[in-house]
């Protein structure tokens, strides 16, 4: 590439910004340039062109007055000079659109939002192609850095003795679920519709009633419809479309920004994926499958492309690989089976699709999830086995303090399953929630600020074990009001305070967080992106600093999860400790739940 | 394209700030503008009155999940 | 045997394109084949679901069009391309079509006179048009060198008032019919850049200055200098009406017996108004001087438009408003001796005729 000789000129009485701002960019990429003092006359500037012996004009123009006549006399001027063949004259500003440059005259057209770059390359007559600088071009395993050696030996040495306890229980146990699970990885795997149909009987035998009706009579569930062939391939038309212009913006302005994760589940799987590519395109990392409530209390999946009146997104094979096939390869997708009775066959379904993470909790599930913890122990330590095998990390969310379970008890569970995980294999992921939670609003840590203690629970979790830490879920929850401004400045700010932990990633919200009237909407998920990535920038590298208090409930954390845990250890078993309420009690706001009670088996 | 709200991809929300007295005439006021305006199928998402009236966010939904979704067909898309 | 003619409108509302539309109407009846491109585009009416100029032009089949790329879906034209040009614009390269089936076209040409000269030698020496119509944009005027000739649209959205109306288009007319030198071979074959003093014989030394343009004080200073020297002032580019003016205020008496020669008319034109521009002319002359181009860019015909938008303070809304029409076909067709035609109401008839005798010149 030469070397080009540039000249910046405003057209104006003031100095425009933007032409400095090129002025740089021209710089840096090695070319020569005069800028212009203003106003000047036209004539003056055609011939500070012949003096200068320019090869490339760029003009500004913010007034839009008179623009039009002014700006064409210009490139008349230009013309009538002989310049007009030997240089290439841009014109950029507030008033400018490329329809207007070219009906001016001009060799291009600089309007607001243009970039530096765009300048450099219009110089260097180059093709410009919009900044694809940092995009990410692979997905990032925020697993990778972490070791998850444990600083805190004495807790380590008591989840120790927990993990055991839970393996040799569940050794001859086993669940209709793990019994599913397997039937659809046979399912899946099958390449005869004969074979597969055998499989299906016996699934539908190990299946509650309304499912069984489905495989039986095709019975489909009130509220629920296959949609139409006709609407699962308009789907792959419009993704394919949709694919095409994509270029999505970039989140993080620092290494150091956590990966930014969204929850979708708005009941259809393709208004799923039309939010999902939405949120792709202005910047989200990641994104996670919500399952509606009620699949965690039946016993088995369906099967096809099924669409749901409520929210949260029907898990079938079909409806989840249609997800994934939409996904930009550089999207994290996480399934959850953190609760319910599908959790081993979730894990497997997404395992099998090609998910990249997963999310279980024994604590949570049984505690908050509604789902008996017994039941759930022993499918949970099935569905941390084929997330091993299937390498997907899981994070073990902390939702139960949303409960009122105080953080200590809470993160006692998180690290119990954690452990455990680690002892199958797994790659667990700490997530601690930031959140407004009924033990802060009771006990007044956060009526000063939202900042402390947030920022204790991730010192604490790092004085403990060095492991990647994921804030949940979705951060902020509690602080957000239906006022839209508010919402996203809420979720903004939690991001940033995360970023300035060092943690690894955050699950956000829409601004439609703390409405519950209807369905979210497409634009308060960019809302919250937009709010997040502005928060990002805004703070660089620059760190929040919390209050001494931080540290303090950090410690007080650490230690009340010590003694939670010698609890659970004294009282001998895990699931036990659950019902009694060691890792938070019916006077907390937990309670055990009732799904799958009484349906562990012993192995034959 | 028959109707230019099929390329809504779910809601229309409209912001806007209404003089009136309190809020429960702002949720009137609200609900009657959305009427005007020929949304059929309308939430009110936020109200806040202080004073000289009230910020209003309102939503009329075109497609809620589930629904047949036109933008999705639309082969010029 | 072609004619190459502009059209160019003193401001939008002009006519320009009704002028346009007219001539091709004519021309269609006359089975001539025709070439239509325009300087840029005149994005005054931007549609504002394609984002693109309204298609205001209807063409008919085998018309060869030059415009851009993305100006090829606006309208309702089919065409067949013939040329994917080089020539790049802010709305996609140049292109230049056949008309295979009849519709509107929106029409987006090159913009730089270079550029027009190259399509315009496409459509006539390889695409066989006869007669190529250059739609000109908003107020450019430069590129119009590149035709045989021009006609402008004028009216009252340029001037309510008729007699500065009138006395503008004349001193445009003026300006575009300065004497020219075309017979003089010596000046024709210096290909200078650069302004030249010419000595009193031609055959001494010449001074060459260091801009082809004279649109700054120490230019005018320079010539002032040498201009014991020198008996022609040959100035190849722009001339701008404050340097001129410049000039004439130092030079005065020094005039006489000299000549000032311009490459075109259009070179003055270009650098500020056309009645200032006269005056400054007409000193020279009063002086003594002499004032020459080299090449003449004929005014075919003048249209003119009584309407122009009218702005009603009380409604806070535009209205048509019309000035006289009579008087103004009147003292215009007094002042100028061409063809002055109200377009809308006379239509191109005598237009087309103008056009007709100028391409029987031509061959």
């Amino acid at each position: 590439m030469s070397r080009k000789k540039v000249l910046l000129a405003p057209l104006d009485p003031v100095h425009d910004i933007g032409l400095k701002m090129i002025k740089r960019g021209l710089e840096q990429n090695g070319h020569d340039t005069i800028l212009m003092p203003p106003d000047h006359t036209q004539e003056e500037i055609i011939k500070a062109i012949i003096d200068n012996k320019a090869d490339v004009v760029l003009i500004s123009r913010t007034l839009g007055y008179g623009v039009a006549e002014i700006l064409g006399k210009f490139i008349d001027l230009a013309e009538a000079a002989g310049l007009r063949d030997r240089v290439k004259i841009g014109i950029g500003g507030m008033a400018i659109r490329p329809e207007l440059a070219a009906e001016l005259g001009f060799d291009a057209g600089f309007g607001p939002g243009t970039t530096v770059e765009e300048a450099v390359a219009f110089v260097e007559d180059r093709e410009y192609i919009p900044a694809e600088t940092g995009v990410k071009q692979e997905k990032k395993d925020i697993t990778a850095d972490y070791k998850y050696d444990f600083n805190n030996k004495r807790i380590e040495k008591l989840l120790d003795t927990i993990v055991d306890g839970i393996l040799d229980y569940v050794s001859d146990k086993t669940t209709t679920a793990i019994m599913r699970a397997e039937l659809r990885r046979q399912i899946i795997e099958s390449t005869s519709e004969s074979e597969k149909d055998k499989f299906r009987r016996e699934y539908a035998k190990l299946c509650d009633d309304v499912v069984k009706s489905f495989y039986e009579a095709g019975k489909y569930r009130e509220k629920t419809r296959p949609l139409s062939s006709d609407e699962v391939s308009a789907l792959s038309k419009y993704v394919g479309d949709v694919n095409s212009r994509m270029r999505p913006m970039k989140l993080q302005h620092t290494d150091k920004n956590p990966v930014v994760f969204i929850q979708y589940g708005t009941g259809c799987p393709f208004m799923d994926i039309a939010h999902i590519k939405s949120c792709e395109a202005w910047g989200a990392d990641g994104v996670i499958h919500f399952d509606p409530s009620w699949g965690a209390r039946t016993e088995g999946f369906l099967e096809g492309y099924i669409t749901h009146e409520e929210d949260g997104s029907i898990i079938t094979y079909e409806n989840l690989k249609s997800i994934k096939e939409s996904l930009a390869p550089y999207t994290l997708w996480q399934v959850r089976a953190h609760r319910g009775l599908n959790t081993p066959e979730t894990v497997v379904i997404a395992g099998k699709i090609g998910a990249d993470l997963t999310k279980i909790n024994i604590a949570y599930g049984s505690l908050s999830g509604g789902t008996d913890p017994e039941r759930l122990t022993v499918d949970a330590v099935a569905a941390i086995k084929y997330a091993a095998e299937f390498s997907m990390p899981f994070d073990v969310v902390t939702n139960e303090e949303l409960s009122g379970v105080p953080a200590y008890k809470a993160f006692a569970g998180m690290l119990i399953v954690s452990k455990l995980g680690l002892r199958l294999g797994g790659k667990p992921i700490l997530q601690p929630l930031f959140c407004y939670s009924p033990e802060v609003m009771i006990n007044g840590q956060m009526e000063d600020n939202y900042v402390d203690f947030n920022a204790a629970k991730i010192y604490c979790l790092r004085n403990i074990v060095n492991a990647p830490i994921w804030c949940g879920a979705p951060i902020g929850f509690l602080t957000q009001t239906e006022d839209r401004v508010q919402s996203s400045l809420m979720t903004a700010l939690h991001a940033s305070l995360a970023s300035s932990l060092g943690v690894d990633g955050i699950s956000i919200a829409s601004s439609d967080e703390a409405f519950s009237k209807g369905p979210i909407t497409a634009a308060s998920r960019i809302d919250t992106l937009r709010a997040t990535q502005a928060s990002f920038r805004f703070f660089g590298h620059a760190n929040m600093e919390p209050t001494e208090n931080a540290k303090k409930w950090a410690e007080e954390m650490e230690e009340g999860i010590e003694k939670v845990l010698e609890s659970v250890v004294k009282n001998g078993s895990f699931i036990d400790a659950l019902y009694q309420g060691l890792l938070g009690s019916r006077e907390d706001g937990a309670y055990p739940g009732r799904a799958g009670r009484n349906s562990v088996l012993t192995k034959a | 394209m028959s109707d230019i709200l099929e390329k809504v991809m779910d809601a229309v929300d409209l912001e806007t700030y209404l003089v009136c007295k309190d809020e429960e005439e702002a949720e009137k006021f609200t609900l009657e503008l959305m009427e005007k305006l020929g949304f059929k199928d309308t939430t009110i998402v936020f109200i806040q009155h202080q004073g000289p009236g009230a910020r209003i966010r309102a939503r009329g939904y075109i497609y809620k999940p589930g629904d047949r979704y036109s933008w999705l067909f639309d082969q010029s898309n | 045997m072609s004619l190459i003619v502009g059209i160019a409108g003193t401001a939008k509302n002009t006519g320009k394109t009704t002028t346009t539309s007219a001539i091709l109407n004519e021309l269609y009846k006359i089975n001539i084949s025709i070439g239509l491109t325009s300087i840029g585009y005149d994005g005054e009416e931007i549609d504002n679901i394609t984002r693109l100029p309204k298609p205001r032009l209807f063409v008919r089949e085998n018309t060869i069009l030059a415009t851009a790329q993305k100006c090829l879906c606006g309208g309702n034209a089919k065409y067949e391309i013939l040329e994917t040009t080089d020539i790049k614009t802010p709305l996609g390269n140049i292109n230049i079509v056949r008309v295979v089936k009849e519709g509107l076209a929106v029409v987006a040409g090159p913009n730089k006179g270079s550029q027009l000269r190259y399509v315009e030698n496409r459509m006539i020496d390889d695409f066989g048009c006869k007669i190529v119509l250059v739609d000109g944009a908003l107020n450019r005027i430069a590129p119009m060198i590149e035709t045989d000739g021009i006609i402008i649209a004028t009216g009252a959205a340029r001037n309510v008032n008729i007699d500065i109306l009138v006395k503008e288009t004349k001193a445009l007319y003026d300006l575009l019919n300065l004497a020219d030198i075309s017979n003089d071979e010596f000046l024709h074959s210096v290909q200078a850049d650069k302004i030249i003093l010419f000595p009193e014989n031609l055959n001494e030394e010449k001074k060459l200055l260091n801009y082809g343009s004279l649109i700054d004080d120490s230019t005018v200073k320079e010539i002032i200098d040498r201009i014991e020297d020198t008996r022609i002032i040959f100035i190849p580019a722009l001339i701008a009406e404050s340097a001129l003016k410049q000039l004439n205020d130092g030079m005065g008496k020094l005039w006489a017996n000299r000549t000032l020669v311009i490459k075109d008319s259009i070179k003055l034109l270009t650098g500020g108004e056309p009645e200032n521009l006269l005056n400054e002319i007409n000193r020279i002359k009063e002086n003594g001087g002499n004032v020459k181009t080299l090449r003449k860019l004929p005014l075919l015909a003048i249209t003119v438009n009584p309407f122009y938008p009218k702005y009603r303070f009380e409604k806070d809304m535009y209205e048509p408003g019309y000035i006289d029409k009579h008087e103004l076909l009147e003292k215009m067709r007094k002042a100028v001796k061409v063809p002055v035609i109200d377009i809308k109401h006379e239509g191109a008839t005598t237009l087309l005729n103008t056009l007709l005798a100028c391409l029987e010149k031509q061959s």
